[in-house]
């Protein structure tokens, strides 16, 4: 358990130095567009007391609606999908072969696989939280910087409507559509790695059967998402049991996955 | 020992390795010789478990292979696989934290021998002294056996003489060595036995002291007769000692 908490730390230490500089970038930016809301509201009262035109209201979406705003989100997500292909690929791709040394250690070779897994499960918890944080900071500032009878106050889960689906997808408002929503991000994850794992067993055979597992995944889960959809179907399910199965069928595909990755891992994988 | 009971590889239809058996013992320094692409990087590979076998068995000391292995073989390949971004300070604590094996301070002791700086970053490093980095993380391990894989290719002159020198070091002694090579000059006088091998077979495996004894034959006078009817191949071998 000693080797794989060590393992662990040096893959979150990798991907810090990736995820670290991508955070503060998405920070950067999210203050550049908040910034740029409060000079607009400047500008805009200068000219209210000038023109007496009625003064209009602005609230947190003003700062999420600047084109720059759903960039900054974006920057994160896109990083951890780019993160997903790279942290396998750099081990054999490049100058020097490091899945050589990671292959040869006297551990279980699952233990690389989870370290890589859980490394994504931390950094994910790491920006999410960082995110809600400055969330927090922004609407300190905006309120701040507002006169109240001009400031719409938001709940924080509010804040990013004009991106429905950012909002939905990336900051859920329940436990449960957290735990629905990143569990499912996991098990896509997971069969990403098991695609990766059967590529690099069995070059072009296994990339194909790679992409179809991968894409399998995808369709499984909108097939039971679906089920109530489907006219044919002789009865109906209940949107609590639906979700259930969804659960069950993430749970079940992360365990397939550990599974067809651990044989990859110990009879097949190559260097 | 490490034995290999009737390996074979095929990759897709070509055939790499057609029926390997032969023993790597203990306390011996072996060699496996052949041109190119004979098969004797994946002979190494397949025992480090880094490739598998199409068929055949591999055993270490009568086990299969499990991560337990790791800490008693331990395999040098020509071609740097530790992080470049890392010191090699980092790349030794990363071996020290993972190990059991691991032995501070001969890895220490040898920083020296081969007058290394730990606080040099791999990606900085020429080829030979990545080479003195692989040789080093490799023998400051514990373990009962040992594979290197072409520990002269592409070395300077200074270099090979130092990699030479653990040969006949205390770094090897008493560990069953294998090492694959092209450089015959270099190893002619420290191996004990010599397997040659051509088109994935073994052509021939004999005791170079022995050898010696018997017939007054060196190991590149034996190969001159295993590879007599591929006689553009021997040039070669003349080609690479220049």
């Amino acid at each position: 358990m000693i080797k794989f908490i060590r393992l662990l730390e040096f893959e979150l230490g990798r991907f810090l130095r990736f995820l670290i500089p991508a955070i503060v970038l998405s920070a950067v930016i999210q203050f550049i567009a908040l910034f740029d809301t409060i000079t607009n509201y400047n500008a805009y009262l200068k000219e209210s007391l000038e023109s007496n035109v009625p003064m209009q209201q602005f609230s947190m979406h003003d700062v999420t609606g600047s084109g720059l705003f759903p960039v900054a989100i974006l920057i994160v997500p896109l990083l951890f999908v780019f993160y997903s292909l790279f942290t396998w690929y750099r081990e054999w791709l490049g100058k020097n072969t490091f899945i050589y040394r990671l292959l040869m250690l006297p551990i279980n070779r699952m233990s690389i696989f989870f370290s890589k897994a859980i490394t994504f499960l931390i950094g994910g918890l790491l920006a999410f939280l960082t995110q809600f944080g400055l969330y927090a900071i922004i609407f300190v500032i905006f309120e701040n910087a507002i006169q109240p009878e001009y400031f719409t106050a938001l709940n924080i889960h509010n804040v990013q409507p004009p991106y429905e689906m950012i909002q939905l997808t990336l900051f859920p408002t329940t436990s449960f559509e957290f735990l629905h929503i990143y569990g499912f991000a996991f098990a896509a994850l997971l069969a990403l790695f098991t695609a990766i794992l059967m590529e690099r067993s069995f070059s072009v055979k296994g990339a194909i059967g790679g992409i179809i597992y991968f894409i399998a995944y995808f369709v499984g889960y909108f097939y039971i998402s679906a089920l109530n959809s489907i006219d044919s179907m002789p009865w109906i399910i209940k949107p609590s049991h639906i979700f259930l199965m969804q659960g069950a069928y993430i749970l079940l595909m992360m365990v397939i996955s550990a599974l067809i990755s651990h044989l990859l891992l110990k009879n097949k994988v190559r260097v | 020992m490490i034995e290999l009971i009737d390996v074979h590889k095929k990759y897709g239809r070509k055939k790499v390795l057609d029926g390997i058996n032969f023993t790597v013992p203990k306390g011996e320094i072996s060699t496996l010789i052949g041109v190119n692409g004979v098969g004797k990087t994946t002979i190494l590979n397949h025992i480090m478990n880094l490739q598998p076998v199409t068929k055949g068995e591999i055993l270490i000391d009568g086990e299969k292979h499990h991560p337990g292995i790791y800490d008693k073989v331990s395999f040098i390949p020509d071609a740097a696989i530790t992080l470049p971004e890392m010191r090699i300070r980092e790349a030794m604590d990363f071996m020290g934290s993972f190990y059991e094996t691991w032995n501070k301070k001969r890895a220490e002791e040898m920083l020296g021998f081969f007058r290394l700086n730990k606080d040099d970053k791999i990606k900085t490093l020429s080829k030979g002294n990545v080479a003195k980095v692989n040789l080093l993380l490799g023998l400051a391990l514990d373990v009962d056996y040992v594979l290197m894989d072409e520990p002269f290719s592409g070395i300077d002159i200074f270099t090979r003489e130092q990699i030479s020198e653990v040969f006949t070091s205390y770094l090897v002694e008493n560990k069953g060595v294998l090492i694959t090579t092209h450089e015959i000059n270099e190893i002619e006088f420290i191996v004990d036995r010599a397997i040659l091998m051509d088109e994935g077979k073994i052509l021939r495996e004999f005791n170079v002291e022995e050898i010696r004894e018997t017939e007054g034959k060196s190991i590149i006078d034996i190969m001159r007769d295993v590879y007599s009817p591929y006689s553009d191949r021997i040039s070669n071998y003349e080609f690479d000692k220049q």
